[in-house]
This record gives C-alpha cells, structure tokens and sequence, in this order.
C-alpha cells in the first residue's frame, strides 16, 4: 500500500495514538454541544425571567415599555419610572383568551383579542399607579400591573405597597364595577307577586339514545332573593341550567354556543374524555360541539370550564345531568335539587371575588334562589315514593341533605346504592352528604300530610337560605 | 389514546432510535470487530461502504422525516418561533434544535474529513456526532410533558 493510498483511504491503518487523540477529540467535541445545548435549554429562562420580573424606565423625557398580557400574568408586573416622566405602555395580549389594561387612573385598553395591540399614553408620573385586567377574575387570578416611583423610599417597598394595598386596589375595582353598594339578603323577605320558582321536577329521559341539545352561555339578570338581582353567566338563561337526563349508555351531543360578553367554557363530569378541545375556552359568538356517552350511572355535575372556575360556578354556570341506574324503578315524584352558594357582589352586578376568596358566601341556594321552596313549597302525595336527586355545586362547600319528618329507606351516592329498601339490616338514613361537585338520590315516603322542611343539615348553610319544603298532602 | 399524532410521535422517535443505534452500531459493534478479523483492505470498503450508505440514508430519508415530523408535532403543539425563546419547554426544545444542528454538522464533517484523508479529524467528528445525539435525546426526555 503507497502512501497516497493511505492518503485516499484513511481508515486502512490506525496507530493506537491516532485512536485516542481521535476518541478524546471526539468526546470534546461532545462536550461541547452538550454545553451549548444546555446553555440555550437553560441559561436563556433565567435573564428573561430577570427582565420579566421588573421594568426600570431610563429618567425624563417620553418613555415607553413593553407590556404583554398572557398567562393571567401581566408582563412585566413592575414599572419603576422616575419622576415626571412620561410613560407610554405598549400593550399586547399574547394570549388565546381575550384581556385588557385597565389602571387606576381610569385609562384602560380595548379589549384585545389574541395577538392584538394597543397602546396606552399614561402621560407624566407622578405618583403609584396600579393597573390590572379587567376580565372577570383575572386580576384575582395575578393579571396585576404596578407602576411605581423610582427614588421614593427604596423601590422594592414601593412595589410591595402598590401590590398588596388591599384597600386602596378594593376601592379602585368597587368604582370600576359600578360603584353600586352590596344589597343585603332579607332571609324573611317573600318575593314579589309573579315571581316562579325553578321548577324542580325531574323530566323523564326521551326514549331515544341520542341527545342532541344547544346550551348557550349569557349574561342574565336573575333575581337570586327577593329584591335581589345579579347579573349572572347562565347556561340557557338559569342558575341552574338545564337538567339532562338520560340512561346509561347514551349519547350526549350538546352544541355549546357563547352568547355572553367574555370567553367561557363547558365540562360534563357525566362522559369521560380528553378535556384538551371540548373543554376549551370559547370566546364571544363562538360555538364548539361537545359529545359524551353517558357510560356510568349518577347525579353528575356540568359546569364552565373557564379559569377563575370558583368565580364561574359562582356566578351562575353549573347544572346537572342525571343518568339512571339500570332498572330505575318509576316512583311518583321525582325531583331534583342542586346546591350552590351565592357570593353576593352588587345589584345587578356579578359575584364578588374577594368573598369567593375567602370562602364567605352570603346565602346557600337551592336551585338558584334564597329559600326557594319556602316560597313554593313542592307538593307530593302522602304514601308516595318520592325520589330526589341532589348535586353538590358547591363552588366550596359540601351539603348534607336532609328532610325534616322523614326517613330515607332508599340512598344512591355517587354511582353505588348506600342503602337499598327493605335491606336485611332494616337500615335507613338521614342525610347524604356531598362534598363539592358530588352527586345522589334518596328516596322516601311521608307518611302523614303536613310540611317537611327540607334543608342543608349543617345548620349555619341550612338557615341562610338551604332550606325548602315538602308539603304532603 | 392512540391517534394520528400518535404514529407522528412514534415514527419520530423510530427515526432518533435508527439514527442513534446505526451509530452506536457501527462505532462500538462492527468497528471494533472489523478490525479484529479483517484485512486492512476489506475492513477499508466495508467501512467506506457502510458510511456511504448510512449517510445516504441520513440524508435522504432520516433527516426528512424528523424534521417533517417534528415540525408537525410543534405545530400540533402550538409551539412558535415566539414561544421557542420562553423558558421551559421553549428553550428545552430551542436546545435540542441547537444539538441536532451542531450533529448533523458533525457527520457531515465526518463524510468530509473521510474524503479528504483527516483520520483523526473524521474519527473525532464521528464520536462527536454520537455524543451530540445522546445529548439530543437527553434534552428530548428533558420535554416537560403537558
């Protein structure tokens, strides 16, 4: 072999120190892309995070700042400007749900859709401004914007006021919702001649399999207790929406259209599936299709999949679906009745986040209104079966369902029979209890004519409004 | 469940196994052994063979399909040019995109280096693509899964 073979075909004789200086190349070579990808993986989230957290604007004249709005965070959620400079915000919402600027100062954005901009001219600063999204629980959620003064104590302490001044940001939002006062639930009041209760009684399932129905989410004035009216986001129009019932294995086909003023969503704990599309949030004139087979028996919730969910379910979004059992006896009555709880916000206005928050609801409801069958007391036949399904709503709080006078012999708790009548034990119950979201049936006999109140057993819930009756007659 | 974007994920994910187990093959299985038990001459072809063909089908049919399937998977995941620069999952994956740039670089060096007679050079580019490739899959089970 010449030497310009081994020239041409350089892999024919390797010396054993070619190899090393070879393989140790090599794995530096390795090495280095192994620091280079790493460097990009890693180091770039750390100086961007870094820029994230604060604007510091260069002093005097005009000066303007990114600000991006996405991820229920405003970006960056700190604004240092120094004195008497004049700030203009370029603001971008890079997100897939609809959000806005709004600041204390009463200067705000449209609101923008996704990958729309705007910008806000804040003028001369003199003085701390906050800023937030004023999407219905977006700014609870963390969409806060403080612009705060360079040189006035240290910076840090500024920011820290500006975000946590509770009263301060409390008034600002209070005159931007309205500037109404909270009415007060009078828990003795009747309601006004016309008013009609939410009818209670369970629809029997259509015989077909198929379920094919629209919802359609809107902005609805309801009286929630006499002389009481919030604006809620209903499900066709109530609080509850609409109950479906049907039997297990059949196919649920629900157009879901928004109809209301901002994005909101659908989820049916009655069918399993991968929340990723149908669970979407939507926005305003958009509709998705949602299909579900009903597989499994129960008394299921249904309610917006839109983030906050607390406020959501709060202000009126949530309904059931009831699934029978197989061989479901028929019974003479049969009725159902969903929990929630109401966090009063102003009249006409929509609940309050601060008391969904701190878990202080104002009144307990049955089917949506305050002591609702007090008013219009459910009548059924003394001697007859009477069945009632109960969904927990919540947003919060469990239940524990009770009829004053009566016994359950029958109690179905999320999809299994607790006690069946005429059980060898000679059991019987008197409350099912449901935490958040959970659902059942009980099933009883009166066996005399009168009125058995019927209630939340945790008294506190019971007496501010969970409370109805059954009047035998 | 098993969907389209299933067979997306798998026929990407077949596609980093063969390329990194061909390497991985020819390096540490058939090199060693060819130069056991062949002549000087014959362990030449079959070597220049073999990365002829292993080069053919990087370029004609591996590299497609990764970058085809790849791009596909990003789009399916809403991933953007914008959201490549975020920390997480953007600049996890902006390093992986980085590795696999800098390996195929690598390998076509080693076609290069072979050509042009550069033992040592070839040799290094060689286990460097292959290191680079583990780093690539490092960073691809680095995905924060969502």
């Amino acid at each position: 072999m010449t030497t310009t073979d081994q020239r041409v075909d350089p892999l024919a004789e390797p010396g054993p120190a070619q190899d090393r200086a070879g393989l140790l190349g090599g794995l530096a070579l390795g090495a280095v892309m192994l620091v280079v990808a790493i460097t990009v993986a890693l180091t770039g989230g750390g100086a961007r995070s870094g820029v994230d957290s604060r604007a510091v604007v260069t002093a005097g004249g005009t000066q303007s700042v990114a600000v991006s709005l996405a991820g229920m965070r405003i970006t960056p959620p700190v604004i240092e400007v120094t004195r008497g400079t004049r700030l203009v915000l370029k603001v971008t919402n890079a997100d897939a749900m609809r959000h806005d600027l709004v600041l204390a100062t009463g200067q705000h954005t449209a609101l923008l859709t996704g990958g729309q901009s705007a910008t806000l001219t804040v003028g001369v600063v003199n003085a701390a401004i906050a800023g937030w999204c004023s999407v219905p629980g977006h700014k609870a959620a963390g969409m806060t914007l403080s612009i705060v003064l360079t040189g006035t104590g240290t910076a840090a302490s500024s920011a820290v006021k500006a975000h946590g001044s509770g009263p301060g940001m409390a008034a600002m939002s209070k005159g931007v919702a309205a500037g109404q006062a909270t009415p007060v639930i009078d828990f003795h009041a009747s309601p006004e001649p016309g008013w009609t209760p939410y009818d209670p009684a369970l629809q029997p399932a259509p015989g077909a399999t198929q379920h094919r129905l629209t919802i359609t989410a809107r902005d609805t004035v309801v009286e929630v207790a006499p002389g009481v009216r919030q604006k809620l986001w209903t499900f066709n129009g109530t609080a509850p929406g609409p109950t479906l019932h049907g039997k297990v294995g059949d196919v649920f086909t629900i157009t879901f259209v928004n109809d209301a003023s901002m994005g909101h969503g659908v989820d049916f704990h009655a069918g399993s599936l991968a929340p990723d599309l149908p669970m979407r949030t939507i926005e305003p004139g958009k509709s998705l299709t949602y299909q579900f087979v009903a597989k499994y028996s129960g008394a299921w919730l249904y309610h917006c999949s839109t983030m906050p969910m607390a406020l959501h379910i709060a202000n009126g979004m949530y309904g059931a679906v009831i699934i029978d059992p197989p061989d479901l006896p028929a019974v003479a009555h049969e009725f159902v009745v969903v929990q929630s709880e109401l966090y009063l916000g102003p009249q006409n206005g929509t609940a309050d986040e601060a008391k969904i928050a701190a878990e202080k609801p104002d009144a307990i409801l049955f089917n949506g209104y305050v002591n609702q069958y007090d008013h219009a007391p459910i009548r059924v036949r003394v001697g007859q079966r009477v069945r009632v399904w109960v969904v927990d709503a919540g947003p919060q709080r469990a239940t524990a369902f009770h009829v004053v006078g009566a016994q359950f012999d029958t109690v179905f708790k999320e999809g299994a029979y607790l006690l069946k009548a005429g059980n060898a034990e000679h059991g019987a119950s008197q409350v099912l209890d449901l935490a958040p979201a959970q659902g059942g049936f009980v099933e009883f006999v009166l066996p005399q004519a009168g009125h058995y109140p019927f209630t939340d057993h945790a008294m506190v819930d019971g007496a501010r409004g969970a409370h109805g009756i059954f009047q035998a007659f | 469940m098993l969907d389209l974007w299933s067979l997306v994920r798998f026929l990407h994910v077949v596609g980093a196994v063969v390329w990194l187990g061909g390497q991985l093959t020819v390096s540490a299985l058939v090199m060693p052994v060819a130069r056991d038990r062949l002549p000087p001459e014959a362990r030449a072809g079959l070597m220049r063979v073999l990365g002829m063909r292993f080069g053919i089908a990087t370029v004609a049919v591996l590299i497609p399909l990764q970058v085809a399937t790849g791009i596909a998977l990003a789009r399916h995941k809403g991933v953007t040019m914008a959201s490549l620069a975020q920390p997480g999952y953007g600049r996890m994956l902006a390093g992986k995109l980085v590795a696999f740039a800098l390996v195929m670089l690598a390998a076509g060096l080693h076609g290069w280096a072979i050509a042009a007679g550069r033992r040592t050079l070839a040799r290094s580019l060689a286990v460097s693509a292959l290191a680079g490739s583990f780093v690539v899959v490092l960073l691809a089970t680095a995905l924060p899964v969502t």
